[in-house]
């Protein structure tokens, strides 16, 4: 085995670290930066380019510069987030055979899975050249509310990058790792998690070595980028009334008004006041024009993003709860993510935990860091701490009436395993067709469909009579196994739960050939 | 799987003195753990064979009984690589006796420790450079089990990748596993009944040091795993009876009065299993006794 690392594969941004010798560090990129931007672009003879070279030649390529990919990987084109992401980026988003979220470009369709590979592949690439050795397998960080399919997509994406992804571990779980470690302190934490394009809350306990996650809520679908495309809209609109043209329609001056806007959104974090100036933007029959605000108050702004900011309350609410505590019981706030920078966002964090938080962290690292710990838990460098997750969704099996039973309720420690007796529905039924959901909704059909599978030569008898046992193995990684059992015969059937979606192993196995050959 | 050649330094040998059946041969600490151990030979002892053991290090000496599980012979270990000789699990090991071992371990890796640190060069050693064996060996050792002085005993034997040391984890947590199957949530955890609840949470956190399942990751065996998965999720049963099940005793008895809803299946229709029935054939363990629903 050579070397683990541990990578943030963030929404806009992603940071990578190791442990040396009891310290993290954080692996610089080629260009000495600290953080790589998550973007990964298609040139004109078909190379492909990533990070900051990518975000460079952004605004003159906008339609196969592939920039958020983490918002699609592992959904559904027809998901309605996806839909209004769809109408918010430059670049094409079309739908698989399979109904999963693709990126189409001139080059052909790419699987959101073989771009965050070119992504996790240039970082195994710059951190080879600073370790100067191997790096084989990786610990990679999600959204602590990613699901099943979410968390495999990107298991997937590591593979086809030819890592091998010993653990996904959740944002905020890794934060407190990276935050707490040299602190051996008995606390309770909650950490607020709001990067560029999920939000995560979770509160966690830490006793002397021991980190144990106590609960967890967020929303994937709440981040930067849905701050910076508000004020985009503002602008458009703006725009629209002045010269009753819209530039919706125009790639380019979309893709120069998302990184207008984002520069905006950043620089209103520490000055009351910024302007945007986006010289000939389009063309009128009057001549050239441009797009021009010199006042862009911080008020403003912060009115705008109010039923963003709202969005943030009822998840730390409920987790807080879940936890089974109240908000006096927390010692300390973590503030994890590039937009907890926000000071209406920190506003809300007070309002919400009536405390400050803590200053001594880097929102942008911290994860990173934490995966590096992670690391090191893995490979026994830490042979003394230990980190307890939980599930952060309910999973169940589906009842009569399409109505959800949950054999492992949400914010469960794992590995965990439960058992759950259940009757047949009428007389002689023969088999039973387990259905595998996850979510917090009363009916299965509004929460993420696992996966199936019969028992089948059930003995005659009337109904109500027959018990089927089914038993979910939730393992350390999250990786979910059913087994159903009939009682009076002790007849099985099992099923290691694959993702419905998503890629083939054989898929995955190609396009990491295909990768390898590729770079040679 | 790569061999790195390794310091075997030239005292261990004789800081850890073996016989088996009166005959004295050559155990090296890295094959040695709380379950068992590998003898390096081309004369093993056949399958099953029961044995008398003596071993003496400086921390004291011990006698027990083992028998032979595994057995490389020339031929199979020419096939797979490996060094010829034999595996013992030892049958019954009273709770001094595993100290003693442990004890033996930590002292054995101290004395490893102290001497600058062995190069772990890719390449294997020649058979030369190493002190000439009481029993035939031409294999270069593994992994150099200094690299990771202050591994506690379950990881020291996985410093070896070997099979046998794989075994002996494995039979660990097997044991550990057998050790829990006939016990009280209480007695699981090692406290008192009318213990407070804060020594049950101490008890199940200092399990999950040990058992939790990334603890065994670097051994890369999907066995292994698995059995460390059953021993962590035994201990957090235990603890979930105490603190979570016991105090809503009341919310159980309701639970069990409620029907359980009836698996949907492919045609519609009526009827549901009494939770009462279920409820019982959902305890997992005889353990606490109490049933477990959600």
């Amino acid at each position: 085995m050579g070397r683990m690392i541990g990578i943030d594969l963030g929404t806009t941004n992603c940071c990578v670290a190791v442990l040396q010798e009891g310290a993290a560090a954080v692996i610089p990129t080629r260009q000495g930066a600290r953080t790589m931007p998550s973007i990964v672009a298609y040139t004109e003879d078909g190379a492909e380019i990533v990070g900051v070279t990518a975000q460079r030649q952004s605004v003159t390529n906008p339609n196969r510069t592939v920039f958020g990919i983490k918002r699609l990987i592992g959904r559904k084109l027809e998901d309605p987030e996806i839909t209004r992401w769809r109408d918010a980026v430059p670049y094409e988003v079309c739908a698989a055979k399979n109904g999963d979220a693709w990126v189409r470009t001139r080059d052909g369709d790419h699987s959101p899975q073989e771009i965050s590979a070119a992504l996790l592949q240039e970082i195994k690439s710059f951190a080879e050249d600073y370790l100067g050795e191997q790096v084989t397998d990786a610990v990679i960080t999600v959204p602590a509310y990613f699901n099943d399919n979410q968390r495999q997509a990107t298991k997937d994406a590591g593979a086809i990058a030819g890592l091998n992804v010993r653990n996904i571990l959740n944002e905020p779980t890794a934060a407190a790792l990276g935050y707490g470690i040299d602190k051996n302190r008995d606390q309770t934490l909650a950490i607020f998690d709001l990067g560029g394009g999920t939000f995560d809350i979770t509160i966690m306990r830490r006793s002397g070595e021991v980190f144990e996650v106590l609960a967890t809520n967020g929303d994937t679908f709440l981040g930067g980028d849905d701050f910076d495309q508000l004020l985009i809209e503002r602008l458009l609109s703006d725009f629209e009334k002045e010269h009753k043209i819209s530039l919706r329609e125009d790639p380019v001056a979309l893709a120069r008004l998302k990184e207008a806007s984002e520069t905006a959104k950043r620089e209103l974090s520490s000055t009351p006041t910024t302007s945007i100036n986006l010289p000939f933007i389009c063309a009128s029959p009057r001549g050239p024009l441009h797009l021009r605000q010199d006042a862009i108050e911080r008020a403003t702004f912060e009115a705008i993003v109010e039923p963003l900011i709202a969005r943030l309350e009822e998840p730390c609410r409920r987790a807080i709860a879940d936890a089974g505590l109240t908000v006096e019981e927390l010692d300390q706030v973590l503030l994890v993510g590039g937009m907890t920078r926000m000071p209406a966002v920190q506003r809300k964090v007070e309002e919400i935990f009536g405390q400050i938080s803590a200053k001594d962290v880097n929102p942008d690292e911290i994860v990173a860091v934490g995966a590096a710990t992670q690391c090191a838990i893995m490979t026994g460098e830490l042979e003394d701490v230990v980190l307890l997750d939980v599930t952060p969704h309910s999973l169940g099996v589906r009842v009569k009436e399409g109505r959800m039973s949950n054999v492992i309720g949400k914010n469960t420690t794992i590995p965990t395993s439960e058992k759950k007796l259940f009757a047949t529905t009428r007389d002689d039924q023969d088999f039973v067709e387990i259905m595998v959901y996850q979510g917090e909704q009363q009916l299965v059909d509004h929460n993420t469909f696992l996966g199936r599978f019969v028992l089948g030569d059930l003995p005659c008898k009337p109904a109500g009579k027959v018990n089927v046992e089914v038993t979910f193995l939730l393992d350390a990684d999250g990786v979910l196994s059913v087994t159903a059992r009939e009682v009076s015969t002790n007849k099985e059937a099992s099923v290691k739960i694959a993702p419905s979606g998503g890629l083939s192993k054989e898929q995955v196995r190609d396009l990491a050939a295909e990768r390898r050959a590729k770079t040679g | 799987m790569t061999r790195s050649g390794g310091s075997r330094g030239a005292g261990v040998a004789h800081d850890l003195y073996c016989e088996i059946e009166g005959v004295a041969v050559t155990l090296r600490a890295e094959d040695l753990s709380t379950a068992g151990f590998f003898i390096e030979t081309s004369k093993p002892y056949a399958i099953d064979r029961e044995l008398d053991i003596y071993v003496r290090s400086s921390v004291g000496e011990l006698f027990a009984c083992g028998q032979v599980v595994q057995v490389v012979d020339g031929r199979r270990a020419r096939a797979e690589s490996r060094r010829p000789g034999f595996g013992v699990l030892f049958t019954t090991l009273e709770d001094d006796q595993r100290a003693f071992i442990g004890l033996t371990l930590d002292a054995l890796t101290r004395a490893r420790v102290l001497p600058p640190k062995a190069p772990s060069a890719p390449t294997p050693e020649p058979p030369s450079a190493q002190p000439p064996p009481d029993v035939a060996s031409v294999h270069p050792p593994k992994t150099p089990s200094a690299a990771r002085p202050k591994a506690p005993v379950v990881a020291q034997a996985a410093a070896v990748e070997d099979v046998v040391a794989l075994k002996t984890i494995a039979a660990e947590l097997r044991n550990e596993l057998t050790k829990l199957q006939g016990k009280t949530a209480w007695t699981a955890l090692g406290i008192e009944a009318d213990a407070p609840l804060l020594n049950a949470k101490e008890a199940f956190l200092a399990a999950s040091k040990r058992f939790h399942p990334h603890k065994f990751a670097r051994h890369n065996s999907a066995e292994i795993t698995k059995l460390a998965t059953e021993v962590f999720i035994a201990y957090k049963r235990a603890y979930d009876v105490l603190t979570k099940l016991a105090p809503r005793a009341s919310h159980m008895q309701e639970t069990a009065r409620s029907p359980q809803r009836p698996l949907a299946s492919i045609a519609p229709a009526a009827q549901a299993a009494a939770a009462g029935a279920a409820a019982t054939n959902n305890s997992l363990r005889p353990s606490g006794g109490r049933p477990r629903s959600r």
